[in-house]
């Protein structure tokens, strides 16, 4: 038996991750085993239990691409599974024994016990966010503290130092983590209902089409959906291939092809000057878009063949009026997640409402500014929390808390100066209706967005510090036209970055008006158009995505060069 | 009704999937391919009438270079064709002689042994050097066989080509003049100069030229593993297969590298011998071929025009007296069509000659759209 787990197991897990290789969500391969899946999960006949298929299909997608990190998702699973039903049966008893006692305790013992509940319930979800969360914050960010803590203590000149360790992170931990965290919270905070078969839970937790980059799925959304017998439905079959499509020509036509010049770039960063550097931000706005974008609407698409709506995680950010609505459009499930979890708690806390009031009631909330402060400052604050935080998940380093600050910090300022920008909009007699002021607010706002992706393009902190200097002083057109010219991509290539990109904000345009006016998708919209031209857009997209994208393994035309021949 | 229904849109989805699938091969085939003088040349194999050629030459670039069936045709009236492509390594010789063997079935396969006496690992690796083939081959067990053993890359980018190659409109424009000489190919049926080539340029080697001492060479050096492995492989398959064929290696002007590579052509013939196949050593019949060392190459080892039409000349006699290899039966659109060819390649020649006396700059020359432009003058 040892030797079959500590031996065979691991051989037999190791030659199949070997024979199938990677399933990432642009390989064939990936698209074979949904296939194989689809055609199993629909032909399967007992509807009731289709789940087990999609719950196989997972365990086979994480076996095959990293195995080794499979205790991590079961543990997570099991102690969301554990005290899932730990919280419900402790309010449940709670409750019963209320009812019993309705008679015989005063009103104040059932104050008094309901708080003690409670507390114990929060002690509860609190082991379980502290397990999990600690478990990803160890591996994800235990290189970042000690390499802080040891260059702090270094420079107090202190003998003492963290070890250095070589973490690998499992797939997809910050996402399920997140995820089933959520899960647990609802649950505590009843409003879902714990689920009594843990591997309907570790079907939600693994799903496949989002374990890689979710989107961040809500239990009450998605639950039901996974454990629902789907029955093949074409035309769903038909809106999640063209949505696949479409996150193909996001991912291969631009992101990956943009990626080379940005990748090369940030491989010598200290080569380049203001206007490469420049240049180099701008792309990176659209490789970070259509990249991210289009995988999550492979990921969706996936879904939906199977008859799943994921929630949407993009929503054309770079159309915001503000850089509130612009994280309302952008990554939605972890914004979601962060409001439903981090935000309300912090600004609903006894705490941030003690301090608003205590602001009230003195004299500075007297005034205009006093009340305005008093009422905004709870949100304010919770909002520069959240976003530190948000800037933590992107990564581990200084940078990423740079751009947490930034962002949160220009929310916070935004909401806290707010009356002060009525104000000066009244005097300018500014029409804030008007086309030309809403297309500066989008302008300003892509600027902002734009100065946050500044830290994450820089390799470090200081860098970022380094390009915001240059932007003013290292602009020369003619050396970063030169430097442009040898970013690793054509000028085809450029030219096939410029018309796509051109397309996709064509269809962007499209899709934002058509959404406000008819609420419905450009899928839908294309639904009701004849046969020929429906196909002939898949048609045309298809082709666009094989001439055009990037993938395989490249084509080097002087490999085939024989130099005596 | 719902049945109606389903089976309309089903033929719908099955129609545009047909569309697509003929598109994207369409594509792969002709666009989107690495199009150059080796895809021209195996597919050109393939259009050769089952059965109809007498020998087929195997190897690599000297295969082609130094050899041209249509001269041969013309001069011994025999039908023969290089399935060779260029640095071609001894693995892809089994699945190119099984391939032969396949589609053709002739009288003699001739397999030049170059390629087995290469001692690098680099060489043998170099994806080029089975793509040369591999791409070109239609898909059977051969190919899969082929890749299998042969594929150092992701294996599904051999079957389906344009994962590898569907970037070339970007990186290779120039390629894009060869799927046109494939396309001429294959609506006429065959290939004027059968897979033929050269350079005009006359080679002049500096320092000493073994060839002069090589039959009194005794030193053998072995094979690498790998070339070993696979030679032995190949003359199994040829024994159990009890398949007419010989082995050589044609002329080249060795010098101290090549000597070490000739050392090696030693070991190899021994082992072919063993299995009671021949081998012909040329790199020292020079005299009897009439080589010339400063006229009749453009590199150390490969002929120009001059050389091809001695060698060829020299090699096709060779083997009808040997070999009892006589005048091909063919069928009249056969034998219009290897006219033709034979009309072509003399056109080739006086072209090639031509460019050769007046000095010019080294050009490739063969089945290329520019080539036949330029031999329509020399049309008789």
């Amino acid at each position: 038996m040892i030797y079959f787990f500590s031996t065979i197991l691991p051989q037999f897990l190791d030659n199949m991750q070997r024979v199938i290789g990677p399933l990432t969500y642009t390989s064939l391969n990936f698209f074979l085993f949904v296939a194989v899946t689809a055609l199993v999960y629909f032909l399967f006949p007992a509807k009731k239990f289709r789940w087990v298929i999609l719950l196989v299909a997972n365990i086979f997608f994480y076996m095959v691409c990293g195995w080794r990190f499979g205790l991590f998702i079961l543990f997570t699973t099991l102690s969301a599974y554990l005290i899932g039903l730990w919280l419900e049966h402790r309010a449940k008893a709670s409750k019963k024994l209320l009812k019993e006692k309705k008679a015989e305790w005063s009103r104040e013992e059932k104050k008094k016990y309901k708080e003690k509940t409670k507390v114990q319930m929060r002690l509860i979800m609190t082991l379980a966010l502290v397990l999990n969360f600690g478990i990803l914050a160890f591996l994800k960010y235990y290189g970042f503290f000690s390499g802080s803590l040891n260059d702090l203590l270094g420079a107090f000149k202190i003998g003492f130092s963290l070890p250095t360790l070589k973490l690998l992170m499992p797939l997809g931990i910050s996402f399920y983590t997140f995820q089933t965290m959520g899960y647990v919270v609802d649950v505590y905070r009843e409003k879902t209902p714990a689920q009594r078969n843990p591997l309907k839970l570790l079907l939600f937790v693994s799903f496949f089409p989002q374990i890689i980059q979710g989107p961040i799925s809500v239990y009450d959304q998605l639950a039901g959906q996974l454990f629902e017998g789907h029955s093949f439905d074409f035309t769903r079959f038909k809106h999640g291939c063209e949505l696949i499509l479409w996150g193909f020509f996001k991912k291969l036509v631009i992101a990956d092809k943009a990626v080379i010049a940005i990748t090369t770039v940030t491989s010598d960063y200290g080569a380049y000057n203001g206007t490469t550097l420049t240049f180099t931000v701008l792309l990176y706005a659209l490789q970070l878009y259509t990249d991210f974008s289009g995988g999550i609407d492979i990921s969706r698409g996936v879904a939906q063949i199977f008859g799943i709506d994921m929630i949407e995680n993009f929503r054309r950010p770079y159309f915001s009026k503000s850089i509130n609505e612009y994280w309302r459009r952008w990554h939605i499930s972890l914004g979601a997640w962060m409001k439903n979890y981090v935000f309300y708690p912090i600004a609903m806390s006894n705490q941030f409402l003690t301090v608003s009031k205590n602001i009230k009631q003195s004299r500075f909330g007297k005034t205009a500014a006093g009340a305005h402060i008093a009422k905004v400052l709870p949100t304010s604050v919770a909002s520069l929390i959240v976003f530190l935080l948000v800037g933590i998940w992107h990564g581990a380093s200084w940078k990423y808390v740079a751009f947490g600050v930034w962002n949160g910090g220009i929310i916070m300022l935004s909401i806290l100066m707010q009356p002060l920008f009525d104000a000066a909009a009244d005097k300018l007699h500014v029409n804030r209706k008007s086309i030309p002021f809403q297309l500066f607010r989008v302008f300003r706002t892509f600027i902002v967005v734009l100065v946050g992706y500044v830290f994450d393009v820089a390799p470090t902190f200081s860098e970022s510090m380094r390009t915001f200097w240059l932007f003013f002083t290292g602009q020369n057109f003619q050396e970063g036209m030169q430097q442009i010219g040898s970013l690793g991509l054509t000028s085809n290539d450029f030219n096939v970055i410029g018309l796509t990109t051109a397309f996709l904000l064509l269809v962007s345009l499209f899709q934002e008006k058509h959404e406000k006016e008819y609420g419905e998708n450009v899928r839908q919209f294309l639904d009701k158009k004849p046969f020929m031209l429906r196909w002939a857009v898949v048609f045309v997209g298809v082709l666009a995505v094989v001439v055009l994208g990037v993938y395989g393994s490249g084509y080097n035309a002087a490999d085939f060069v024989y130099m005596q021949f | 009704m719902k049945l109606h229904y389903n089976l309309k849109r089903a033929l719908k989805l099955l129609s545009l999937a047909l569309a697509l699938v003929f598109c994207l091969l369409v594509l792969q085939d002709f666009v989107l391919c690495h199009a150059d003088q080796n895809r021209e040349r195996i597919k050109g194999y393939y259009l050769e009438d089952a059965g109809s050629l007498d020998v087929v030459l195997v190897g690599a670039s000297e295969v082609y270079v130094d050899f041209a069936s249509a001269l041969a045709y013309e001069r011994f009236g025999f039908t023969s064709y290089p399935y060779a492509t260029q640095s071609s390594t001894i693995l892809n010789y089994l699945a190119a002689v099984k391939e032969v063997v396949r589609t053709q079935r002739p009288k003699l396969i001739v397999i030049e042994i170059n390629g087995a006496l290469y001692n690098d690992d680099k060489i043998f690796d170099k994806e080029a050097n089975l793509r040369n083939l591999g791409d070109n081959m239609p898909l059977n067990s051969n190919k899969a066989e082929l890749i299998r053993k042969v594929a150092t890359s992701d294996e599904i980018e051999h079957y389906v080509p344009i994962i590898k190659y569907h970037s070339v409109w970007r990186d290779d424009p120039k390629s894009q003049r060869w799927p046109q000489a494939i396309i001429a190919d294959r609506l006429r049926g065959y290939t004027y100069l059968k897979g033929a080539r050269t350079k005009t340029k006359a080679f002049h080697k500096e320092g000493k030229i073994y060839n002069y001492t090589l039959a009194d060479e005794q030193e053998k050096l072995p094979l690498h593993p790998r070339a070993q492995a696979a030679l032995t492989e190949l003359l199994d398959y040829c024994r159990s297969e009890q398949l007419n064929v010989i082995f050589v290696r044609f002329p080249h002007i060795v010098g101290k590298g090549g000597l070490i590579r000739y050392k090696r052509s030693l070991t190899a013939a021994d082992l072919i011998r063993s299995y009671g196949f021949d081998y012909i050593g040329l790199d020292e019949k020079y005299d009897e071929i009439g080589l010339d060392f400063d006229s009749d190459f453009y590199n150390q080892e490969h002929m120009n025009i001059r050389g091809q039409v001695k060698l060829t000349e020299y090699f096709g006699g060779y083997l009808a007296e040997h070999y009892g290899i006589g005048p091909s039966s063919l069928s009249d659109s056969q034998r219009a069509e290897w006219d033709e060819s034979a009309r072509y390649y003399e056109a080739f020649r006086e072209l090639a000659s031509a460019e050769l006396k007046k000095g010019s700059k080294s050009r490739d020359m063969g089945g290329d759209l520019e080539t036949q432009e330029k031999m329509q003058k020399y049309l008789k």
